[in-house]
């Protein structure tokens, strides 16, 4: 297991953000952390890497509790996009080849070869797509066994979302490094992830690998008999967690669905 | 940790270059009255403490860096560039080894504890700037009052006018020793505070 979070808990000003969030994520996999906006994501990624320090609970990467010293091993990119004042891209590329002492600058040439980075620009000048693409080139090049992205393919047009995607697949599969990915886009981390949480008001609602999600669940059409624990409503179907062969077995979206909306059904009519 | 300090230097000279040779510039004069005040604007606006408030402490923290390498590295930016300018002030004005040896321990003692001021302004939320120049100017005051030395006495044969303030005060420095160990206490206080509760945002 490269990480595993137990129980933890955070709140910022007194108010609770995370209240007893855990999950594990094992070596090679691609681990979608989905959850609505306010979920607590960004909370969860920001306690993994130590930007955050817990209230409570504990987190394990590389099977020892969080240290900073390992913190070299994991590349991170944060959801604002953020970036230092006048760096241009060639700053950038010092900066991250100081700091990840398995850096590949082959790795980062292709990428500015490619989407024609301007390493003589400033990047916060940059458009936000651009940044987005800028960033995922400097995790990746930077060669971490734990990829850490928050919204990864934000911005991005279709074409080049396609190909992030194959580049986040291609180096969990191929270079077998474990990446965790933040998203509410859960139509493409169906494409990709092997394993997910569901995060909802601080809490995981349900996590596990991808494939076993969709072997233990059912959806059940309107008028067929309901065997199991009733998950939730996915517009006219109930998602029930069961290990009988009923109904039909469900999307990975459906799943999400299933358990962000509950049980509670909207009719605006 | 040689590359962590090089990346944060390389950092902090890339986005505030202009205003950096500014303050060198002004620094460099051995006798120049308004050193402690640059050197305030040095700690609350371009270091650690404006990188908190602006939020930018998040893309430090989202590198290789802990809490403790950036408040160390930040510091010793601001001790290197304290130092440097008033060893080569010194060399140019023709300064005496024994007089910048007390300027530069002067500067590093007001470094060290505004840093610390600073720094616990921003940790718990008060900002960086305010609240670090409102204690500037109390200090300013406080340390003025009476006197700064301890063998005046009344016709009574007790001290007349001391002012204890002024031994520690980060500015007058009455007592260096004593002003030393204040400093420190504020820079040790910031660094467990920072270490602890780290950003609140």
């Amino acid at each position: 297991m490269i990480v595993k979070v137990e129980n933890l808990q955070k709140s910022f000003c007194g108010k609770l953000v995370l209240n007893g969030v855990s999950f594990n994520v094992e070596e090679g996999e691609i681990f979608a952390l989905i959850g609505p906006n306010g979920a607590g994501k960004t909370t969860t990624l920001r306690c993994i890497y130590g930007d955050l320090s817990p209230n409570g609970g504990r987190i394990e990467v590389f099977g020892k509790d969080f240290s900073t010293k390992i913190k070299e091993r994991i590349a991170v990119m944060n959801e604002e996009r953020r970036t230092f004042r006048r760096f241009t891209g060639s700053d950038y590329v010092k900066m991250w080849s100081l700091l990840y002492p398995k850096w590949n600058d082959k790795i980062f040439s292709n990428f500015a070869l490619h989407y024609r980075f301007d390493l003589k620009q400033r990047v916060e000048t940059y458009s936000i797509g651009m940044k987005t693409v800028f960033y995922v080139a400097l995790t990746v090049a930077s060669n971490a066994d734990i990829l850490i992205l928050d919204e990864p393919t934000q911005h991005l047009d279709p074409l080049i979302r396609n190909e992030i995607l194959k580049v986040i697949s291609d180096y969990a599969v191929e270079e077998k490094k474990t990446i965790i990915i933040s998203s509410h886009e859960i139509y493409e981390l169906e494409e990709i992830s092997t394993s997910f949480a569901i995060i909802k008001e601080g809490k995981v609602l349900y996590f596990d690998t991808v494939d076993d999600a969709k072997a233990s669940h059912r959806l059940i059409s309107r008028g067929e008999r309901v065997q199991g624990e009733v998950i939730g409503l996915v517009g006219n179907d109930t998602l029930v967690k069961t290990d009988k062969d009923v109904g039909r077995f469900p999307k990975f979206k459906e799943i999400v669905l299933g358990y962000l909306g509950g049980r509670k059904e909207f009719i605006p009519f | 940790m040689l590359n962590k300090v090089e990346a944060y230097f390389a950092k902090v000279i890339r986005e505030r270059a202009g205003f950096l040779l500014v303050l060198a510039l002004f620094l460099l004069m051995p006798r120049f009255s308004w050193r402690f005040f640059l050197l305030f604007l040095m700690i609350t606006l371009v270091l650690l403490p404006r990188d908190i408030h602006d939020g930018r402490i998040k893309i430090m923290m989202s590198l290789p860096f802990s809490r403790a390498n950036v408040f160390w590295c930040s510091y010793a930016f601001l001790v290197t560039f304290a130092v440097i300018t008033q060893l080569i002030g010194g060399a140019l004005f023709g300064i005496s080894i024994d007089m910048m040896g007390w300027n530069i321990i002067g500067t590093l003692i007001f470094s060290s504890a505004y840093f610390g001021v600073a720094m616990i302004s921003v940790t718990l939320g008060f900002g960086n700037f305010v609240i670090p120049f409102l204690v500037l100017i109390a200090d300013s005051f406080l340390g003025s009052i009476g006197k700064n030395w301890e063998f005046t006495y009344n016709f009574l044969g007790s001290p007349s006018g001391f002012n204890p303030y002024s031994m520690i005060s980060p500015i007058y420095q009455g007592n260096q020793i004593a002003a030393f160990i204040f400093a420190a206490t504020l820079l040790m206080t910031a660094y467990v505070l920072f270490e602890r509760k780290g950003t609140s945002r």
